[in-house]
């Protein structure tokens, strides 16, 4: 599989001193994440979370706290990893209580269970494979949120093992294990599915 | 091998971790298991259609409602800072906190007869960005953009190991110039970082004033080695540096080969900086003297700026001093 590595962006430089200039970098620094990362944050959320709205109220979340913990970013880990810790971590948080509220079984009616894809999506999700990918998400959403929000990031969005390790803070043999788990599942879900 | 050891290991095998025993064994049984073969053929398809599944787009009034909830002002198009830290992260980072050590280093050590006048105030190391329309507050380092020049050429000797690497690169680099600046209250001490809103007035007062009486230096091209010694030979820093001289500082401006320091109605070049540069580990030593009882404070304002790394024990001080060293690094997880 071929993997397309995204752009380190912006910098780990957020300078955060002071009350006038730092806080106006800081200002800066935020308002340029948000703009680099909205569409890959929001996506995340989505693909954890399956729904619209949901994908909505917790990209802000992750951005709000982004936002509250910026001064506290030293530079020790890129960037962008810092920022998909806090996305994985809230977007997991938002799949867990989700799971505890039981929606999964809630489906309501059998066209159009809750935690599919909400089809406000962009034309060309629409467009392509439109079945096919309600599939996907729907078996996605049963998976165990620790191990979705890791097959989400591996085989969905191209991140390797040892991005994966530094943005969960997992030890590498239970983001291996948990991948795996969630494949084989996954598979078993969609057997003569697709 | 069996059939179920294959189901587990297949993944392995799609991204090729399997050792090559395990490969041999795993190819042997799927050539005599057809199941086998076409669970292999459906998880490889199972990914396909995993990695095309197509990204998701924020609605258009995301980013309007992130500003609105953090109460962040929006900024149409992206700053000169923060842009041109995306583009060359190794380099802003480095030089500004090089230069500020350099700074630093210039101005406690002995050798120019600064340690005497040092006892009393010590600079401010607060980093903020470099704006016509900031209040100039006492203590700052800001960073100025100039596009006239490579940056390259910016910042001395760590510059010039690093150019080999970075030569293609160095002429589409702007410029920056890292300019420290240090003031004091009437009282000899240092002002706060985050002066009040009096003191701010006052000290924007008083460079207005100094701004009449001040010219502005030109950004001229960086001095060669050669042409500051000469400076240095007609104008020793180290001879006329007199009581008031720290009160009066007005910036240190870094260039290659020294260091320009501006007062009012004059400029002073003082050559030579200790540090030496860590290729391997992207990191740059410098050695500063400070005096004892400002140890403390300077250390805790410099570890706040994140690309130094400070003792982490308290050294032992000589005659009222402390000698330590600072590392200047690279963002240590940076990729």
């Amino acid at each position: 599989m071929t993997r397309v590595k995204r752009s380190e962006a912006p910098t780990s430089q957020i300078r955060t001193e002071g009350k006038t200039g730092g806080a106006r970098i800081n200002d800066t620094a935020f308002t340029e994440i948000v703009r680099d990362y909205k569409d890959r944050i929001f996506s995340l959320a989505y693909r954890v979370l399956g729904d619209h709205d949901e994908a909505d109220e917790c990209a802000q979340e992750i951005f709000i706290r982004i936002h509250g913990s910026l001064s506290t970013f030293r530079g020790e880990s890129a960037l962008s990893t810092w920022i998909y810790r806090v996305a994985y971590n809230v977007s997991i948080d938002f799949a867990r209580k989700k799971k505890r509220a039981g929606s999964h079984e809630d489906h309501g009616n059998g066209d159009c269970p809750p935690d599919l894809p909400d089809m406000r999506a962009n034309p060309e999700t629409i467009a392509l494979r439109n079945e096919e990918i309600r599939t996907i998400m729907d078996a996605l959403a049963k998976i165990d949120p620790d191990q979705r929000g890791l097959i989400i990031m591996f085989d969905i969005e191209g991140k390797d093992y040892e991005e994966i390790r530094a943005i969960t803070g997992l030890a590498m043999g239970t983001v291996k294990s948990r991948i795996a788990r969630g494949r084989m599942k996954l598979r078993e879900l969609l057997r003569g599915t697709l | 091998m069996k059939c179920s050891s294959i189901k587990v290991l297949i993944d392995s095998y799609i991204d090729g971790s399997l050792d090559a025993r395990k490969v041999k064994s795993f190819e042997t049984h799927l050539a005599s298991c057809p199941d086998c073969a076409n669970e292999l053929e459906y998880a490889r398809r199972l990914r396909k259609k995993m990695a095309s599944l197509p990204s998701e787009k924020a609605p258009d009034d995301f980013e309007s409602r992130v500003f609105q909830k953090t109460g962040t002002p929006v900024i149409s198009k992206r700053s000169n800072v923060l842009s041109v830290l995306t583009r060359k992260r190794f380099f802003i980072p480095i030089g500004a906190a090089a230069a500020l050590i350099m700074g630093l280093t210039v101005f406690l050590l002995p050798e120019y007869g600064l340690r005497q006048k040092f006892s009393a105030p010590s600079p401010v190391a607060e980093i903020s960005p470099a704006s016509s329309e900031a209040p100039k507050i006492n203590g700052i380092v800001s960073t100025k953009k100039d596009e006239s020049r490579t940056h390259a050429k910016s910042f001395g000797r760590i510059t010039k190991e690093a150019k080999k690497d970075t030569r293609s690169r160095a002429q589409e680099v702007p410029h920056f110039e890292t300019e420290i600046r240090l003031a004091y209250n009437d009282s000899g001490s240092v002002t706060n970082a985050e002066p009040t809103a009096q003191a701010m007035e006052e000290n924007i007062a008083a460079d207005k004033a100094a701004e009449s009486e001040i010219k502005v230096m030109k950004k001229e091209a960086p001095m060669s080695a050669a042409k500051s010694k000469a400076r240095m030979a007609e104008s020793p820093p180290t001879r006329k540096i007199s009581d008031d001289f720290a009160s009066k500082i007005d910036s240190v401006i870094m260039s290659s080969g020294g260091t320009r320091i501006r007062l009012p109605g004059k400029t002073v070049d003082i050559m030579g900086t200790g540090g030496n540069k860590d290729r391997e580990r992207n990191t740059y030593n410098a050695k500063v003297i400070i005096p004892e009882n400002e140890y403390d404070g300077l250390i805790s304002r410099l570890s706040k700026l994140g690309t130094l790394d400070v003792p982490k024990t308290r050294p032992s001080a000589e005659r009222g001093y402390i000698e330590f060293t600072l590392t200047v690094r690279r963002g240590s997880g940076d990729k």
